[in-house]
Parts: structure tokens; sequence; C-alpha cells
């Protein structure tokens, strides 16, 4: 009892789910991108940033010079710049397993910027290092900021773009009651003497856009 | 043995910390949290629109909504509540001294919010990127870090007192060595946090990380020409901030109470005040490490 209690206290203390503090709020939308032959050659990404973040990056991307509140070609060409040029080490909180397995994945192409109801959006696309034949494999895509800055979330069902037979897509959306038996099962095992080792605040929360192919 | 009474003191507060913990369902309460502020932060956007373009009681709704915004962040971490619940429970100060250091840090909090962004982008030329990274990659490690210290201190602290006591006990003490030991510490001794000095630590070490949502707010209202009522709207979110927090030191001052009730009971009472001192300075020097952990 005595040591489940100190565990316990190992764990609320350095695991995440005292310390998470998001400011920027963004609506993803991942979709998996196929090409003519019908394989996975990436994934491409959409985030709408909240209002107030929108204001925010008015200011630190210099945007509206004329102060109309509308963004012109060249403010948008800014945003695009500034939002896919990434620096080396950052995966763009974009995260892909296929049949379990992470994949890294290139930087950002065929990228754009647009405006949609006072709110900023980017969309990319990330390839894989080579396309892949998806029959019977199935991927998990992840969208989330490892120390939860950013808190992603996906109102939409996911998508599929391009040629892809026999596949469907779905989003599992996090659920809080979900995640405290997680937590449970995961105090539980630390009777069995480990830690666990996702001790990563972001993906405690973050939904995943699945896919399968037959 | 004596000692076993402070030794199941320090276990207890251990316990119950780490019980509630387990008990208010983090994960939900951060995420539910989350959702808040997300809601919270889209209408101050509008708000600010809404003051760029004259309505001026759009500053009302916004002064409510950095206020709302500052109680509900302040679930999340960095705003000081470690600290000030672990000096509430460890020290002997009263409600009301509680109160005043609660309202008074949160408010330099903002103040800090002010200086940085005013001042930062003034007199140093940091861009608004630059000022939010300041805060999140050296100000926030470096506030942990300040408040872990204070912790230690309260700790060794209620560690020396222990040390006296448990040296005065040992000692067969009469009339004739005239000694002068005494049979326990009087509060005055483990009153912590009873000087301004000490008073003024614990201020700064939470006020050196403003909210980097107060430091958008300010980029905003600056960048809308509409600084003064980011400031104003700045100031109110403190407000929110310390309104949580009172929360946070009350109930370490009521469970302070509750130990000490239970104490009275048993002829430990002596040992109490700095069972409770070790036991709130190694909370928060634990959970300020932990965090600590996390940004670096």
């Amino acid at each position: 009892m005595i040591r489940t209690l100190l565990l316990a206290c190992a764990i609320s203390v350095f695991g995440p789910a005292v310390n998470a503090h998001p400011h920027i709020f963004v609506d993803a939308d991942g979709g998996f991108v196929f090409n003519e032959a019908g394989q996975l050659v990436g994934v491409r990404v959409f985030w709408l940033y909240d209002e107030y973040t929108t204001l925010f990056l008015y200011d630190t991307l210099d945007l509206d010079k004329d102060g109309d509140g509308a963004l012109n070609e060249a403010d948008l060409e800014k945003v695009r710049l500034g939002e896919t040029t990434w620096e080396p080490g950052y995966e763009g909180d974009t995260h892909l397993w296929i049949e379990g397995e992470k994949q890294a994945l290139s930087q950002p192409l065929a990228s754009s910027a647009q405006m949609v109801k006072g709110r900023i959006g980017v969309s990319f696309e990330l390839h894989l290092q080579a396309p892949l034949d998806m029959a019977g494999r199935s991927a998990s895509l992840k969208l989330y900021d490892p120390i939860y800055y950013y808190a992603y979330s996906i109102p939409s069902e996911g998508r599929i773009l391009g040629n892809a037979s026999g596949c469907h897509v779905w989003v599992n959306r996090f659920n809080p009651d979900g995640q405290t038996a997680k937590l449970q099962k995961e105090l539980a095992a630390l009777s069995r003497e480990d830690m666990p080792d996702d001790l990563n605040i972001g993906a405690k929360f973050a939904e995943e856009i699945a896919l399968q192919c037959d | 043995m004596r000692l076993i009474f402070p030794i199941s003191i320090f276990a207890a507060s251990i316990c119950i910390a780490a019980a509630v913990i387990m008990l208010v369902d983090t994960t939900a309460l951060t995420y539910w949290a989350a959702q808040q502020q997300r809601v919270f932060q889209n209408a101050m956007a509008g708000s600010l629109r809404a003051i760029q373009t004259g309505d001026g009681m759009a500053l009302w709704s916004l002064c409510s909504l950095t206020f709302a915004y500052g109680f509900v962040h302040a679930i999340g971490p960095g705003h000081g509540k470690v600290l000030l619940g672990g000096a509430a429970l460890s020290s002997q100060s009263t409600l009301r001294r509680m109160t005043l250091l609660t309202l008074v840090s949160s408010l330099a909090q903002s103040l800090t919010a002010i200086i940085i962004v005013v001042g930062g982008t003034t007199l140093l030329s940091l861009s608004s990127a630059d000022a939010v990274n300041l805060t999140e990659q050296w100000l926030a490690p470096i506030s942990y870090a300040a408040i872990a210290l204070i912790g230690l201190y309260l700790a060794g602290r209620a560690g020396r007192q222990f040390w006296r006591l448990g040296h005065s006990a040992t000692h067969d003490c009469n009339a004739a060595c005239g000694c002068g030991h005494r049979h326990g510490p009087d509060l005055q001794e483990v009153d912590a946090l009873s000087n301004w000095r000490e008073m003024v630590m614990l201020v700064a070490s939470i006020a050196i990380r403003p909210c980097t949502g107060a430091l958008f707010l300010l980029v905003i209202a600056w960048r809308f020409q509409i600084l003064p009522a980011g400031v104003l709207a700045t100031i109110t979110m403190g407000l929110g901030t310390a309104a949580f927090n009172l929360f946070v030191a009350g109930s370490g001052v009521g469970l302070r109470g509750l130990f000490r009730g239970a104490g009275r009971t048993s002829n430990g009472l002596r040992y109490l005040p700095a069972a409770l001192q070790l036991a709130g300075g190694v909370l928060i020097t634990l959970l300020s490490v932990g965090m600590l952990l996390q940004t670096l």
C-alpha cells in the first residue's frame, strides 16, 4: 500500500498529468495521400489556428501592414513560409505510424496558407521515404505537441486523398473517461515494477486518425 | 518514540497530497481547463477587435473574460499555487497574510508581463516572439528553480528545529544547569515567511514568470493601438489567478488547522509545526523539481 502510494506520488510529481498548459489551439485535420498507383506517399496536414493566436501571428509575422484587418497575398506568403520553414528536429507535431512503426517524414511540401473566417490556416504534405503499398496494412496519424503548448483537436472525420481503393479512415477521439481508465491501468502496472514509458503529456490528449486497408 | 509522531505527520501529508492528485482526475481536469481556456481566448480575440473599432463597452467584457481566463488558467502549473499552498501549510502564516501574499504575487506576475512586453520591446527591441520564448524557455525554469529552493529552505529550517528538539530531549535538563533549553520550537521560530525578506523572495519566485496568455494579450493590444486596455485586462487576469490561488492557499491554512486539531490529542504537539513545515517544504521542492525537469 505504502509502496503504491509512493509510486503514485512519484508518477504524479514527475508524470505529466499535473503539468499541462496549452496556449495555442489548433483545429487540425489529416489526410492520407495516395499516388496514381494506389500507394501511400504521405500525409496532408491542415492547421487552423484559434482567433487569439491569429491576432498574435499578426504581430509575430508582421502581417496586415495597411491595418485593414484583412490579409493580402504577400501576407499569406509570409504565413506559408513562416509556418513551413522548420528548425532541424521539429517534426511539425505530426506523428505517423504504419503497422505500429514510427515513420520518418519529409519537410513540408506543397504548402499553402489561407484566411478562414478570421482564422489563419495552413496546409502542407509530409512524405514517406518511399511510396508504400498499403494492402492489408493499417496506419495511425496523430497530431500533437509533446509538451502540449499547442493543443490540437480534430473536428473532422479524417480524409483520404488520391487513388486509394479498399481503405477506410476514421478518427479516435480523446475521451477523458477512457483516459482515466488508461491512467488507472498505468498505476496498476506500477506495482509490477515498471514506470509507464509514455510520460508524454501531448500524446495523452492526442486524437488519432486511423487508416485501415484491405 | 517521540519521532514517530512527526514522521507520521510528514508521511500523512505526502500521502494526502498524492491521494488528492490521484483522486482528482488531473487528465480530465486539465483537458477541461484547456477547453475553457480556448473558449475564453476566442472571446477575448472578439473583444479586442471590438475595442479597436471603438466599442467602449467591450472593455468591460474583455476584463471579465481575462478574469475568468486567469482563474481557469491557474489550474495549470506555473502560477505559484504549489508554493502558496505549501507555504500556507508549512508556515504559521495567518489566512490574512496568505491572502495578501497571493494577491501581491499574482499582481506582480501581471506587472512582469507588462514590463517584458512594453520594456522588452522598446528598450531591448525584443520581438514579441522573443518575449514569449524568453518566458517559456528561461523565466519558467528559473521560477521553478527558485520555488524549489524556497521549498528546500523551508525543509532545512524544519530539519534544524527537529535537531534542536532531539538534542534537548536527550539532555537531562535540571534547574542547576540553567541551560535554558526549550522543549519545542516556539511559533516565532518556525514561522517562516514572517519577515519581509522571505515574503519578497516568495513573491519574486512566482512573479518572475509571467503568464504567456498575458503576453499574447499585451502584444495584440499594442498592435491594435489599445495598449491601456491591454494593461487593464492584464491586471484583471492577475486578479483571476489570485482568486484561484486563494482557494489553494486557504486550503493549506485549513489543512494545517486540521492537523493541529488532531495533534492536540497527542503529546507530540510540540513537533507539529516543524513536521508540517518539513512536509510543506519537501512537497514544494518535489513538485517544482518535477516541473523544472519537464521544461528543460
